[in-house]
């Protein structure tokens, strides 16, 4: 009796945790939360759009009879960074956690060098318009999502078409297949995503970022950013052995030198400088950092939404405690302290 | 409790709080962050003198992008000067030939890029001889000496790295084949400003690291200088006598080589018995330099006493000779890398004629000369008399 008790209690405790832990992206709820029939409601439209961070109802509606585009529903105007389940990715004030990405926040008030300049939040940077750092010139300011932005299928323009589906998408397994099935929605990238978008991320709680050993690896959490700044992860842009032309990334951080001590030889993953991983579904401990193994990306040093420092960094890199400049660089390069 | 026992129980117990203190304070220091290194230490990373080029406003002065390019790119554009994306990220090629050279782009008196205009970098005669007649005055003019003159030959030394070298106890020690001639004695990330002398809380500033040990400081610490063979003598400061005497390199009454980086470690790592280096400019490998055997030049650690010594050097005394005492490490406008002043005297040696060595050795230390024939032609290095 004792033991079918014992079992029935942990049946009912793994049910519980199923249901109140999100294990995956596929969105729940009214469908009235992100979707208008008639983009009607008592004779105004329900449609609207960001413009410059502001909502502009729009009597156009959007395609899949969304009530509103990406920014619309990952915006908020308070600063909290998770909305009734909702990632934001641009708050109005000045957020409280920023998520992995970081903020499109610090683009509008610290600066266009804080982060990306997407189009709906803010305009182009006015040193870069359209061109991106060691990229070619887009006809178009950047999106979140298409062929201009970094969700979604690129070979698609219009951002809500690039991201049909993906929000409804059973994506317990993530293979790059489709949007809905790739990391972040951002298509045919891999990796193991943070339940909470590192809302709390600690050394063990945390994403883990797809890293690959070559330029050529498409699924690398580096070549998507590569696919607009691609002089910063190429053989003729970076080189591909050290000494390298620039800051080298989808290469293993070597199991030698000042290297093998990263974080001041804890092996902690650090979440101001981490890794990648060759296979993030099966890191042994996701708190330690494997020199020999593990991946430089650029997500090692950058935020990809937008954060309080410059050229987005994930440290003050331009603080004038040469101390604290260095801090990030210093995770790696643990004889330049 | 009687009083007595509750000072004696007092007196224990702090005994006790004393050794958990002591255990406590091991401990921390020993669970330190023991790789932390010491680039904020250096010259390059230091706040006040660091590296800060020109027109890179954005940056502390001393921050790693004053010299590296993280992408050859700020802002869309790479900032002056613009040579493309180059290795170790560097805003310059590393090395090119003699005098076109990542480092001289700084250290030169004018045209480079550090901020606030040249970097001055002048002889060690100048530094640590105080010869203020004949020097020179940055780094790139000390490595423009041709005939008669000599300098350090870059591309004999970065023909060695990247091959197996042994130091002078016949330890193997390779450097990168990639690495700046420079960065063999000059760790970039480490070195540190090391003029004027300054020796406090027991540590030396020193601007040298060994080639075979290019991760550390050289000369820093007790036991990595001069005064480790209980036998050397600094010579006089230029221009300093026995009625006034004052010593290298600081030009005070320090003599006893507590202030000076073992040079001769240092050096030795390459010019020993083991390394056989060629010289382009003398067509010939260099002679082997035996500072540590009992058969080995008689200016070192074994070899017996002094002949004919002139001040500060005495009578029946044996002297372990630091390599910076007669040579320039850099360049010098005498033959050999020979300095302009040694042991307080001016020193001309324009060519190998016996003139020009009785200058050297009778002008400098030894107050005899035999005229039996050219000094050279029996006293040079590897000879033990």
């Amino acid at each position: 009796m004792r033991v079918r008790r014992l079992v029935f209690g942990n049946i009912v405790v793994v049910c519980l945790l199923c249901v109140c832990m999100p294990l995956h992206a596929e969105v729940t709820g009214e469908c009235s939360n992100c979707h208008t029939m008639h983009n009607s409601q008592g004779g105004q439209p329900m449609a609207y759009h960001l413009v410059n961070g502001q909502p502009v109802a729009s009597s156009t509606p959007n395609p899949m009879l969304l009530v509103c585009d990406c920014i619309g529903c990952h915006t908020s105007d308070g600063t909290n960074t998770i909305v009734n389940g909702v990632p934001i990715v641009y708050n109005m004030v000045s957020p409280n956690k920023p998520l992995a990405g970081g903020n499109f926040y610090y683009v509008i008030n610290n600066g266009n060098n804080r982060g990306h300049n997407v189009f709906g939040i803010s305009g182009p940077d006015p040193n870069l318009g359209n061109t991106p750092p060691g990229g070619t010139s887009m006809s178009s300011q950047l999106r979140c999502a298409g062929k201009y932005g970094c969700h979604g299928d690129r070979t698609i323009v219009n951002q809500f078409l690039a991201m049909k589906g993906a929000h409804h998408t059973h994506d317990v397994v993530l293979d790059g297949s489709t949007v809905g099935k790739s990391y972040r929605f951002l298509k045919g990238v891999l990796g193991k995503e943070e339940p909470h978008w590192e809302h709390d991320a600690t050394s063990s709680v945390h994403n883990e970022y797809q890293g690959a050993t070559d330029f050529s690896t498409s699924t690398s959490i580096s070549s998507l950013c590569a696919q607009c700044h691609g002089n910063f992860h190429s053989s003729t842009g970076v080189g591909d052995n050290s000494p390298w032309f620039r800051h080298p990334t989808d290469i293993i951080l070597p199991n030698k030198g000042e290297y093998q001590h990263y974080n001041d030889d804890t092996l902690d993953y650090s979440l101001i400088a981490p890794v990648a991983r060759l296979d993030p579904n099966s890191v042994a401990d996701p708190s330690k950092v494997v020199p020999g193994q593990d991946v430089v990306m650029c997500l090692s040093c950058h935020r990809a939404h937008g954060s309080p420092y410059y050229k987005m960094l994930r440290w003050d890199y331009t603080n004038y405690d040469l101390d604290k400049a260095l801090s990030g660089c210093s995770v790696c390069h643990t004889n330049k302290q | 409790m009687h009083i007595r026992e509750f000072f004696k129980s007092y007196r224990e117990s702090g005994k006790f709080i004393f050794k958990i203190m002591l255990l406590v304070s091991i401990f921390v220091w020993a669970s330190g962050p023991i790789y932390a290194g010491n680039y904020l230490n250096s010259a390059h990373g230091n706040s006040n003198y660091g590296v800060k080029r020109t027109g890179i406003s954005q940056y502390p002065r001393g921050h790693c992008a004053h010299c590296h390019e993280q992408h050859a790119s700020i802002n869309g554009a790479e900032p002056v000067p613009i040579n493309g994306a180059v290795g170790y990220l560097l805003f310059s090629p590393n090395y090119t030939s003699q005098t076109v050279n990542f480092c001289f782009d700084c250290h030169v008196q004018t045209g480079g890029y550090q901020e606030g205009g040249g970097i001055i970098n002048r002889s060690y005669s100048y530094n640590f001889g105080g010869n203020t007649d004949s020097y020179d005055n940055d780094l790139k003019q000390a490595f423009s000496h041709t005939a008669p003159g000599s300098s350090h030959n870059l591309n004999d030394i970065k023909k060695i790295l990247g091959t197996t070298m042994y130091d002078a106890n016949g330890h193997e020690w390779s450097l990168p084949k990639t690495l700046n001639p420079c960065d063999a004695c000059h760790n970039p990330h480490i070195v540190q400003r090391n003029y004027p002398v300054s020796n406090a809380d027991g540590k030396l500033k020193t601007a040298v690291t060994r080639p075979s040990n290019p991760n550390q400081l050289w000369g820093d610490d007790e036991g990595e200088r001069m005064n480790r063979y209980g036998d050397y003598q600094a010579p006089y400061w230029y221009g300093s006598d026995t009625d006034d005497p004052k010593f290298e390199p600081a030009g005070d009454e320090v003599q006893d080589g507590s202030n000076l980086p073992d040079f001769v470690r240092l050096c030795t790592d390459c010019h020993n018995g083991y390394n056989q280096i060629w010289s382009s400019r003398l067509g010939r490998y260099l002679l082997p330099i035996k500072w540590f055997s009992n058969n080995g030049d008689i200016h070192g650690v074994k070899r017996g006493f002094i002949k004919r010594p002139r001040p500060p050097y005495s009578y029946q005394q044996h002297y372990t000779l630091s390599c910076t005492d007669c040579h320039e490490p850099h360049g010098s406008s005498n033959i050999f890398l020979l300095r302009t002043s040694i042991n307080g005297k001016s020193i001309s040696v324009s060519n190998t004629d016996d003139e020009s060595w009785r200058n050297f050795c009778y002008g400098a230390c030894h107050n005899y000369k035999h005229n039996k024939r050219n000094c050279f032609e029996c006293h040079h290095h590897n000879k033990k008399f």
